[in-house]
């Protein structure tokens, strides 16, 4: 046992010294930050929001909001979806769960109860004017989404499961939530190209502004501020997206013994 | 200035790297599913981060801006003057979707957790591989 513990130490020991010199030779980043931002970097800085060059544009002030949902937005669609899967991996895992209403319950003590019940309604607005304002000042849909589930968090913690169930937060409904987001989602990257079959026009999948050979687009301007088109839309669906799903998690991991106890019954008189 | 700022960078970027050989050290070596995972978390954002300072820049004068426009830009020689001075977009964009992925990997770990937890009655490793021994030799 001792002599594997030294080879551990010894081998990540000549890793971190390997990366480093690596690193130090200028082989892989290099170690003095550049002056200048790579070329890639420089036309997504100078296109995300752009009204001289229409057709390259996506009229979101946040650069970062731009790439994620314009630029590169199949890669977002993916992750969301590799997000969903894993939501359905853990229902797979905790099947059978059943949710028990008026067990006993306590809570922490009224001093750190009564400063959350005012805390807790600011958090859920500080994540909902991130999802609101992610195409304009830094944050986004995933972000707000995390921010938000901080509350459900908060309310297991100190009052307890009990009270997210008065708040009619089941688990089907959450996940009922997560779903007709996701096909939101979907169904967005597809409205342009449906829209241009019906009409005889050219359109791309997960379009968003003009582009070249297309001359139809998402709205960009809402009466005095830049929407950039879809990925308002995008932030505002992937803010209920990681909500339902994270809460979902939350809730099916904090569930109590009596809730838990015949999990896999159900599954054993199937096979 | 930039002296400065260059030596502590590289500091930075090495205390990381050693930090996921510390994290390693933990998958590795801990017997605890429980400190296996949170070693497993420690090293993705320590990776992360080191993801992240590859699109830091330094200025000749003053201090680099984040990649998001302070306001709308009205001429042309504006959004030149951004994009002299912000730092690369393109890595903070995909360490959010390594971080969003890398959640729900943590998710389903800490899952399949609960369950061995459930099973054996103890997070440690060792207990389910001298039940795996116990059954062969019968």
């Amino acid at each position: 046992m001792k002599k594997k513990d030294i080879v551990i130490a010894v081998s990540l020991a000549i890793m971190v010294i390997a990366i480093s010199s690596a690193l130090y030779a200028g082989g892989i980043i290099i170690i003095t930050p550049p002056y200048k931002v790579r070329d890639l970097a420089k036309n997504f800085l100078r296109y995300s929001y752009n009204p001289w060059n229409g057709k390259l544009t996506s009229y979101a002030l946040n650069v970062v909001s731009a790439i994620i949902w314009d630029y590169r937005g199949l890669d977002t669609v993916l992750e969301t979806a590799v997000l969903y899967s894993a939501v359905i991996g853990i229902t797979v895992l905790f099947r059978g769960i059943v949710e028990i209403r008026g067990l006993k319950h306590r809570g922490l003590s009224l001093l750190v109860k009564m400063p959350s019940r005012i805390v807790i309604p600011l958090i859920i607005a500080v994540g909902i004017s991130l999802a609101v304002h992610g195409h304009l000042t830094p944050g986004g849909g995933f972000q707000a989404g995390a921010v938000a589930t901080v509350t459900p968090a908060l309310i297991i913690t100190i009052f307890s499961i009990e009270a997210l169930y008065v708040l009619k937060l089941r688990i089907q409904k959450l996940f009922l939530m997560r779903t007709i987001a996701f096909i939101g989602i979907l169904m967005i990257s597809i409205s342009l190209f449906l829209y241009s079959l019906m009409s005889l026009t050219n359109a791309y999948v997960l379009q968003n502004m003009i582009r070249e050979h297309s001359n139809i687009s998402m709205p960009h301007w809402f009466i005095d501020v830049p929407l950039a088109g879809s990925v308002f839309l995008y932030n505002i669906l992937e803010f209920f997206t990681v909500f339902a799903g994270l809460t979902y998690v939350f809730i099916v991991y904090s569930m109590r013994r009596k809730e838990v106890e015949n999990m896999w019954e159900e599954v054993e008189t199937y096979e | 200035m930039s002296e400065i700022l260059q030596a502590i960078f590289t500091i930075v970027v090495t205390i990381f790297i050693t930090n996921m050989g510390i994290a390693l050290y933990g998958v590795f070596s801990r017997p605890s599913l429980i400190k296996k995972t949170i070693s497993l978390v420690l090293f993705t954002d320590s990776i992360n981060i080191i993801a992240i300072s590859i699109g830091f820049r330094v200025l000749e004068e003053g201090y680099p801006k984040p990649p998001i426009l302070p306001k709308i830009p009205e001429t042309p020689a504006e959004l030149e003057y951004f994009v002299q001075v912000s730092v690369d977009p393109l890595l903070q964009a995909l360490v959010l979707t390594a971080i969003v992925i890398g959640f729900a990997i943590n998710m389903f770990i800490i899952g399949l957790v609960k369950i061995y937890y459930r099973h054996y009655g103890t997070t440690d490793i060792r207990v389910s591989l001298e039940e795996g021994k116990h059954e062969k030799n019968n």
